[in-house]
C-alpha cells in the first residue's frame, strides 16, 4: 500500500468573479522514502495541492489517503491531532515560534505530542547537529539568518520522525548558498533517516536534486 | 513550567509596551479604587464611630418606651446578672450600661442646657475617654466634694467654665422629683462631633443616678459588637439570646435611618465613579487584546498547522491576560495600600469652606481611610476578572483561526 494515495482530487474556489479551479482532478501517490517536487509556475496549484495533502485544507471533491485513513473524511479537530502526529511541515516563510530559542522550536512538536523533556532534547539536538545548527540552539529565531531559520524549521520538521514531511517552496526565501545547504541537508536526512519528502519549487536548481518530479499545470499532472 | 505558561510567560516579554500598559491600566484602576473606597468607608466608619461607638451604641438595649423622647422616668432596673451574661457572649466586645437625662447647668452668670449622661468608666473603655480628655482626669476625684462633672468643650465654652470650677445644675429628677446639685468640673472633652460637644455633660453612673433620684436604674446599656458593621444582625441575634423585661435591642441603623441613609447615598457616588473608570479602562484593556489578537493572527494560524490544538493556544492568551492582570493587580494593591497606610498614619485634614460645612453638620474634618482588606480582595478580583474578559476577544480570534493563511 501506498504511504500517500490521492484519487481524483478537485479544488476549486468559488468567488463573486467566477470559479478557479486551482486543482483539476489530481491522482497519484508517494510511496515510503520519496524524494519527490511538485513542480510548475507559479499559480499552478502547488500550494493548494500540498494544503491538501497535508489536510490544512478540504478538496472539494476527491479523496486523499494516509496510511489508508482518508483525511478528508476527518473532523476538524482530528485532523489537527492527525497531523501533529504524522505529517512534518515546512513553510516557505520559516514560520518558527519567535519567543522560542532554536532547541525549543525544534522540539516543539515533540513536547505538544507528550514527549519528556530528555528525550524531546536530546533528539531536538540531535537534528539541531544534522543540519550544523548545534551551536545555535539557545538562540531566538531573529538572531538567526534566514538561511539557518530554514534548516531549525526542517529539524523541528523532522524530530518527531512523521510519516512524511511536506515543504512548500522551502527555498524562496533563500539565497543560492543557503539553498544548497539546505537541500544538501534535506537529502541526507532522507537517506539516513529515511525521511520522506514532497516539496514543492518552481527553480531549477531544486528541480535537479529531487528524486522524483511531478509537473504541475494549471491544476493538473502533465503527462510526460 | 507547562508549554503554555512558558509561551504566555515568553510572550509577555515580546512587546514589553503593550504588557506593561495593560499591567499599567489595571494597576491604575486597582489604585483608584481602594483609595476610593477605603476613604468613603474610613469616613463613614468615622462618622459612625463619632456618633455611634462613643455615645450612642452600635447596639442598645432600652425600655422599649425610651426612644424617642429619651425619657428618664422608663428606665431600667439594674441587672447585674444579666449584664454578666451580655458581656461573657462572643459576639460582644464591650457592654456598659448609661442614664441620661437632661438639666440646666449654670456657672456663674452663664447656664446652659445639658444632657447628662452617667458613664461606667470601670466598665467602658476608660482610654476610649481618657483619649478625648482635652483638659482635667478622670481620676484624682475628691469623694466628699460634689458631683465630678466632664464637660463637652463647646459646653464648657459657653459656660466658661474651666476644671475646677463649681456648676450648679438644676432639672427634672426620676419620676417627678427634681435634680438640683452642685458639680465640680473635673475636665472637658472632645468628642469629635460638635453637636455633642454643645450639650454633653459626663457623670460617673452612681452619680447620675444619685442626682436624678434613679437608684438602681439604668437608661440605656451601650454594646459594642466585636463585628461592628453586622449590628443589626448582631443586635437581633442579641435579643434573642438575652431577653431583659421591658428591654428592646436596637442597633444604630434602627435609631439612625437618615446617618444610614446619608452614606448609602454618598457610597453610591463612589460607587458611580468607580464604575465609570471601570468601564473606560475596560476598553483601553479590550484595545490591548484587540491589537493582540492581530499581531498574532497569522502565528495561530502557523500553529494550528503545525498541530496545536485551538484549545492550547486559547489558554495560552488567558494566562498571558491572566499574568498581566496579576501583575497589575499586584502593583495596584502595593499602591494603593502603600497610599492608604499613610493617610492611616497621617489622616488628611479637610481645610477652608468643606471642613467647616463638615463641622456644621456635625463631624470633625478628618478623612481616616479604613484599613479594610477586603476592599483590596473585592476591587482585585473585578479589576482580574475585567482583564479575562478582555481576553475572550483573542481566544474567539484562536478558535475562528483557519488553518492555512495566504
Ligand atoms: N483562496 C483563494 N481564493 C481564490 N483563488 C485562489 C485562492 N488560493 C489560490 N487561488 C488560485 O488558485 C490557483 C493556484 O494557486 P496556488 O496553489 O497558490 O498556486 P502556486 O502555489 O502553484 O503558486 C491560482 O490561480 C490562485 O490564484
Ligand atoms: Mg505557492
Amino acid at each position: 500500500m501506498a504511504l500517500i494515495e490521492l484519487k481524483n482530487v478537485f479544488k476549486v474556489y468559488e468567488s463573486q468573479a467566477g470559479s478557479v479551479t486551482a486543482v483539476g482532478g489530481v491522482s497519484t501517490s508517494f510511496e515510503e522514502g520519496e524524494f519527490t517536487a511538485i513542480v510548475g509556475p507559479s499559480g499552478c496549484g502547488k500550494t493548494t495541492l500540498l494544503n491538501a495533502i497535508g489536510g490544512l485544507d478540504q478538496p472539494t471533491q476527491g479523496e486523499i489517503h494516509i496510511d489508508g485513513v482518508n483525511i478528508v473524511a476527518l473532523k476538524d479537530r482530528n485532523l489537527i491531532d492527525f497531523r501533529l502526529q504524522h505529517i512534518g511541515f515546512v513553510f516557505q516563510a520559516y514560520n518558527l515560534i519567535p519567543v522560542l530559542t532554536a532547541l525549543e522550536n525544534t522540539a516543539f512538536i515533540l513536547e505538544l505530542q507528550g514527549v519528556g523533556k530528555k528525550e524531546r532534547d536530546a533528539r531536538a539536538m540531535e537534528l539541531l547537529e544534522a543540519v550544523g545548527l548545534a551551536d545555535r540552539a539557545h538562540n531566538r529565531p531573529n538572531q538567526l539568518s534566514g538561511g539557518q531559520q530554514q534548516r531549525v524549521a526542517v529539524a523541528r520538521a523532522l524530530a518527531s520522525r512523521p510519516r512524511f514531511v511536506l515543504a512548500d517552496e522551502p527555498t524562496a526565501n533563500l539565497d543560492s548558498k543557503s539553498t544548497e545547504t539546505l537541500l544538501d541537508i534535506m537529502a541526507q536526512l532522507n537517506d539516513k533517516e529515511k525521511t520522506t519528502f514532497i516539496f514543492s519549487t518552481h527553480d531549477q536548481r531544486v528541480i535537479d536534486r529531487a528524486r522524483r518530479i511531478i509537473p504541475l499545470e494549471d491544476g493538473k499532472i502533465k503527462s510526460v | 513550567m507547562s508549554l503554555t505558561t512558558r509561551l504566555a510567560w515568553r510572550n509577555l516579554g515580546r512587546n514589553r509596551r503593550r504588557s506593561a500598559i495593560t499591567a499599567a491600566a489595571v494597576a491604575f484602576a486597582l489604585f483608584f479604587a481602594i483609595l476610593i473606597r477605603s476613604l468613603q468607608l474610613g469616613i463613614y466608619g468615622h462618622m459612625i464611630d463619632t456618633v455611634v461607638g462613643g455615645m450612642a451604641g452600635y447596639v442598645q438595649v432600652a425600655d422599649s418606651a425610651y426612644w424617642p423622647s429619651q425619657n428618664l422616668d422608663v428606665a431600667l432596673a439594674e441587672d447585674p446578672q444579666w449584664l454578666e451574661d451580655v458581656l461573657a457572649d462572643p459576639l460582644v466586645a464591650s457592654a456598659a450600661p448609661r442614664l441620661a437625662g437632661f438639666t440646666l447647668l449654670s456657672h456663674q452668670s452663664e447656664s446652659a442646657v445639658a444632657q447628662w449622661t452617667g458613664v461606667d468608666f470601670d466598665l467602658e473603655d476608660a482610654n476610649f475617654w481618657s483619649t478625648r480628655l482635652i483638659d482635667g482626669s478622670l481620676d484624682g476625684i475628691d469623694e466628699s466634694g460634689p458631683y465630678p462633672v466632664w464637660l463637652g468643650r463647646y459646653l464648657a465654652e459657653s459656660l466658661d467654665a474651666h476644671t475646677g470650677d463649681t456648676l450648679i445644675g438644676m432639672g427634672q429628677g426620676y419620676q417627678g422629683s427634681i435634680a438640683s446639685d452642685l458639680m465640680i468640673v473635673a475636665g472637658t472633652l472632645r468628642l469629635g462631633n460638635p453637636e455633642l460637644e454643645k450639650r454633653v455633660a459626663v457623670l460617673r453612673l452612681a452619680d447620675a443616678q444619685a442626682y436624678s433620684g434613679a437608684y438602681g436604674r439604668w437608661g440605656t446599656i451601650m454594646v459594642t459588637p466585636k463585628n461592628t458593621s453586622a449590628s443589626i444582625q448582631v443586635s437581633q441575634a442579641l435579643a434573642q439570646k438575652h431577653p431583659l423585661t421591658y428591654a428592646s435591642w436596637s442597633s444604630w441603623e434602627d435609631r439612625m435611618p437618615e446617618l444610614k441613609q446619608a452614606i448609602q447615598a454618598d457610597s453610591a457616588g463612589g460607587i458611580i465613579i468607580l464604575f465609570i473608570l471601570y468601564v473606560v479602562i475596560s476598553f483601553g484593556l479590550l484595545g490591548t487584546m484587540i491589537m493582540l489578537a492581530n499581531e498574532r493572527q497569522r502565528e495561530f494560524t502557523m500553529q494550528i498547522a503545525l498541530g496545536v490544538k485551538r484549545r492550547v493556544l486559547a489558554g495560552m492568551v488567558f494566562v498571558e491576560a491572566l499574568l498581566m492582570g496579576l501583575l497589575g493587580a499586584t502593583v495596584g494593591t502595593l499602591m494603593g495600600r502603600g497610599l492608604i497606610y499613610y493617610f492611616h498614619v497621617r489622616p488628611l485634614r479637610l481645610m477652608g469652606d468643606v471642613a467647616s460645612a463638615m463641622e456644621q453638620q456635625g463631624w470633625e474634618p478628618v478623612l481616616p481611610p479604613t484599613m479594610d482588606w477586603s476592599i483590596t480582595w473585592t476591587h482585585g478580583a473585578i479589576v482580574l476578572l475585567l482583564t479575562l474578559l478582555a481576553s475572550i476577544w483573542p481566544i474567539m480570534v484562536v478558535y475562528k483561526s483557519p488553518s492555512i493563511h495566504r
